[in-house]
């Protein structure tokens, strides 16, 4: 073993469809409740509807009105997300220097760039830059120690997650609240996607239209919300007598260096981002008791992670869930929000069933849960993203051993 | 230069209220910007220009320093409409 500090999960928080609390979103994912809606647009491509919206969302008691009109949407449920995560955890206990913050995004503020374009008002660029969520949790939390914001698409989420990890290895911080945001409901954004093959446009049962590794699958299907999660030294939390919901054991980055858009067909950067992972959390593949896929419902994605999935540990060998069935794909959201579910898990000792599962495509070999959640026993869980541009991103999070 | 204060009066009062992000009624003649609406350096600029687009004037880079609270203000909107000399500083910015 290393001497670096082993670290704990000790602190949730989310703001999406699928959950204004990680209660919520877990008794969600159990009972398989699709918060997940299609966009709509009329004839002029229009949206009329936008897709797996958080309804009823409101800063109010996080931000002033003042601080409302400055930030973007996806910034204010990531502040949400982040004081949560902060009472969650019983506070931050260390001084301001040793507290960090990671954030990851996709589109930044896309909504107030898209709002603002041949008009900018003052407020404009702080309110669109990918950094600006970073900004306002270390003005909430008083963290005066490093904040960055990590921008790789669908992996954005899961990287900020692991940068913190290192940034308390490395000994920079004790405390870090990581996580992820993105709204990017516009109608801009849904086009584009929809344009590109990439999400599902018109589907009978919207409700079902987000099918992770089901053979009736279309691509998926646009969310928005925020996750974030604290981080802190293990010794740290159990000298304070936190509740520790995991530990964070490892974590492991690729590129695929292959195509702008698609993962490489035979998952080989994916098999390597998980094999990365979990050599950096001292494991095998042979311990692991459960995969929290990417399985964001795209072809191209499911074949090449069910690909990677069952040629690292074997053909349909440990138990896989893709919670993408019942919160849609939040971009940049995705990884931290699974990084929660994942943290759930390890807790709970439950692998949520994917919904919507009902024929699974013969080409994945996988052992996906479906109907019913799963016991799974203590140990490794893993959680995969694989984004655009070929950035893969895989953390593991372990059973908080005493 | 009555009634023109009016005007100005009557497009300020919200339009302060909108940038300070503060009740409308809380904006009177003698409040002071800082002090009592709260108003930073982001708020300053964003009144700074909603006032060139809605009364047509340049307050940047005019001399502000007798400027404490909204009915100064309005006061300066209405003496740079009037085109009175010697309120452009000579340094812009």
């Amino acid at each position: 073993m290393t001497g670096r500090p082993a670290v704990a999960v000790t602190g949730l928080g989310v703001r999406c469809a699928a959950g204004s609390t990680p209660d919520e979103l877990w008794d969600s994912l159990l009972h398989g409740r699709s918060a997940v809606s299609l966009h709509s647009f009329d004839a002029e491509g229009t949206v009329v509807h936008p897709a797996s919206a958080m309804r009823g969302f409101d800063a109010a008691g996080y931000l002033a009105p003042k601080e409302v009109r400055r930030t973007d949407r996806s910034v204010q449920l990531a502040v949400c997300a982040a004081l949560d995560a902060v009472t969650d955890a019983g506070g931050l206990h260390v001084p301001s220097g040793r507290r960090a913050v990671v954030t990851g995004t996709g589109y930044g503020g896309v909504i107030s760039q898209e709002n603002g374009i041949g008009q900018p008002d003052v407020l404009y660029a702080p309110r669109l830059m990918n950094n600006a969520g970073a900004y306002w949790i270390t003005a909430k939390l008083d963290v005066t120690g490093p904040s960055l914001t990590v921008s790789t698409a669908c992996s954005s989420g899961t990287h900020a997650v692991g940068e913190a990890l290192q940034m308390i290895r490395s000994g920079c911080a004790d405390v870090v609240v990581a996580g992820g945001h993105d709204s990017p409901l516009t109608p801009t954004t849904a086009l584009a996607f929809g344009r590109a093959g990439a999400m599902v446009t018109s589907r009978a049962e919207p409700a079902s239209a987000s099918r992770p590794f089901d053979a009736e699958r279309q691509g998926f299907v646009l969310a928005e919300g925020a996750a974030f999660l604290v981080l802190e030294r293990l010794d740290l939390a159990r000298a304070r007598g936190a509740r520790v919901y995991a530990t964070l054991t490892g974590y492991g980055r690729t590129s695929d260096a292959y195509h702008l858009t698609a993962p490489h067909p035979d998952g080989a950067g994916a098999r390597a981002c998980m094999e990365q992972a979990l050599a950096d959390a001292g494991t095998t593949a042979d311990a692991v008791t459960h995969v929290n896929a990417h399985g964001t419902g795209t072809e191209l994605n499911d074949l090449a992670e069910a690909r990677a999935i069952s040629a690292l540990f074997g053909p349909r060998r440990v138990p896989v869930t893709a919670p993408k069935a019942v919160t849609g794909h939040g971009l940049g959201l995705a990884g931290a929000l699974e990084a929660v579910v994942t943290a759930l898990s390890v807790r709970e000792g439950i692998a949520p069933p994917t919904a919507h599962l009902t024929r699974l495509d013969p080409r994945c070999e996988l052992d996906v849960v479906v109907g019913e959640p799963r016991k799974i026993p203590d140990g490794p869980v893993i959680s995969n993203s694989f984004a655009f541009g070929g950035h893969n991103a895989c953390v593991v999070l372990d059973s908080p051993h005493l | 230069m009555e009634a023109e204060h009016g005007d100005v009066w009557e497009a300020l009062r919200p339009l302060c209220a909108r940038v300070m992000s503060v009740p409308a009624e809380t904006v009177v003649p003698h409040a002071r910007l800082v002090a009592d609406l709260g108003a930073d350096s982001l708020d300053i600029t964003e009144l700074e220009v909603a006032s060139e687009e809605m009364f047509g004037v340049s307050l940047r880079g005019t001399d502000k320093s007798g400027v404490s609270t909204v009915g100064d203000v309005a006061d300066l909107i209405v003496r740079l409409r009037a085109g009175a000399p010697g309120l452009h500083s000579p340094v812009g910015r």
